[in-house]
């Protein structure tokens, strides 16, 4: 920023040069010096004191949390069976996968993941193709809407995990809200 | 009616969508054992051998000689013996319209007509009904049992799609398996497309569900053999059942 701010006025220093004298150049070369390192100064205080805020990404979570549900079966006799994984990487702090596979079901979403160590909300970014509308052209899901969350209650040793879908409901899912998935893998 | 426009098998011009109309008629006449052909429209060593077959054991030539022309004996045999109209499975038990739509969308799609026939038999439980649902209230309704997420899924509800005509809600089953065009050959990949289309491709040896797990428990049903396993073509059985049964006479239509 000081190096830019240095720039432009040495441009201008040069355009009017011929007209205005030396020593009111040093002045206003120093006087904008002094309110750029004031810019930036204000800009790191502004970083220092900034309270987390529920959007970081949230600690304690990483793993691979996996719900199979079944929903009987078609008019001819086919099982009726979704599997949901969701992967959260712990190098990649609020970012996940939640791949879908099953009955008329092969999806693999990207997703936001934002909240705390007792919830987290699991949020629609893309499909892996990087479009916001499925294979078949339909935007099922508005990028940043929730798709579900998950929670721990009551958060501690004998903690259950708690989904409560919201933008995605599987038709497996008998109920909003219920112990669906269970953590599989990760820390 | 159906076209071949050049000869397919040994020596023959083998354009790719001839060979694929004889591969599908071929089909029509492999035993309930034998393996049906890839309809790929690549004429290759199966394809040939299973022409020989044709010419041997249905025909009765005593010197086969793998090749099916446009005006010859083999392709009016595979025709059961009318080449003007052109017979699918399950024919006789849909309207003309349901009939000419389906032969239309699967051209489009590159999808064997009798392998989706088959597969909407098996799933509608033989009644092509886009009514039809599972008594126990599954929520899957229609020609390939759509469930309310692949409704949604399709900018549609499954209140919408049982209100549709069977010839309308073809477009939806269009819609559905249009992703996959070109890619489905086999009765495996139509049904997997239903079943667990990340499976389309597999081949019918590999194993889509094994024992422990919840997903082999929620679809024990298609372990026809009780090994803990189940194949890609365990889990076809039926369809392959179906289209054994709806590419026979009083069926053929």
């Amino acid at each position: 920023m000081i190096v830019t701010v240095a720039a432009v006025y040495d441009r201008r220093r040069s355009q009017t040069a011929a007209t205005v004298g030396h020593g009111l150049h040093m002045v206003m070369k120093w006087l904008l010096l002094i309110l750029a390192l004031i810019s930036v100064t204000a800009c790191h205080d502004s970083v220092q004191t900034e309270q987390p805020k529920a959007s970081d990404p949230p600690d304690g979570w990483a793993g691979t949390y996996a719900y199979s549900g079944s929903a009987g079966e078609t008019a001819g006799g086919t099982p009726v069976a979704v599997g949901y994984r969701l992967v959260l990487a712990d190098k990649a702090p609020g970012e996940g996968t939640l791949i879908i596979r099953g009955y008329q079901t092969d999806e693999t979403l990207r997703c936001e993941i934002t909240g705390t160590k007792d919830k987290i909300e699991i949020k629609f970014r893309s499909y892996a193709s990087g479009k916001t509308t499925n294979e078949f052209g339909v935007q099922q899901h508005q990028p940043g809407s929730v798709l579900f969350t998950l929670e721990r209650v009551p958060p501690g040793k004998q903690e259950k995990l708690l989904t409560n879908w919201k933008s995605l409901r599987p038709d497996t899912a008998k109920s909003e809200s219920g112990e669906y998935f269970t953590k599989i893998s990760g820390a | 009616m159906p076209t071949l426009n050049g000869s397919v098998g040994k020596g023959g011009h083998n354009r790719a969508d001839d060979a694929r109309l004889v591969q599908q008629l071929l089909n029509r006449y492999r035993g309930p054992s034998a393996t049906l052909l890839p309809v790929d429209g690549v004429v290759g060593s199966q394809t040939l051998l299973a022409i020989e077959d044709f010419q041997h054991r249905v025909m009765l030539m005593k010197k086969p000689d793998q090749l099916v022309s446009p005006d010859g004996p083999a392709f009016k045999a595979l025709c059961g013996g009318d080449t003007l109209v052109f017979k699918i499975a399950w024919g006789s038990k849909i309207s003309p319209a349901f009939k000419q739509k389906a032969i239309c969308i699967c051209d489009a799609l590159q999808v064997p007509v009798d392998f989706l026939m088959s597969a909407m038999a098996f799933e509608s439980g033989e009644t092509f009904s886009p009514k039809v649902t599972n008594a126990a209230g599954s929520g899957a309704v229609g020609l390939i049992q759509f469930m309310p997420n692949t409704a949604h899924a399709l900018g549609s509800t499954t209140e919408k799609l049982a209100a549709m005509s069977a010839p309308q809600q073809l477009d939806y089953v269009e819609k559905y398996f249009s992703p996959r065009r070109g890619k489905l050959k086999t009765l495996e990949d139509v049904y997997m497309t239903i079943l667990y289309p990340a499976a389309i491709g597999s081949s019918p040896a590999a194993t889509l569900f094994a024992k422990p797990g919840v997903t082999y428990t929620q679809n024990v049903g298609l372990d026809a053999n009780r090994d803990g396993k189940i194949t890609v073509q365990e889990a076809a059985a039926k369809v392959r059942a179906k289209f054994q049964k709806g590419v026979l006479p009083g069926y053929l239509g």
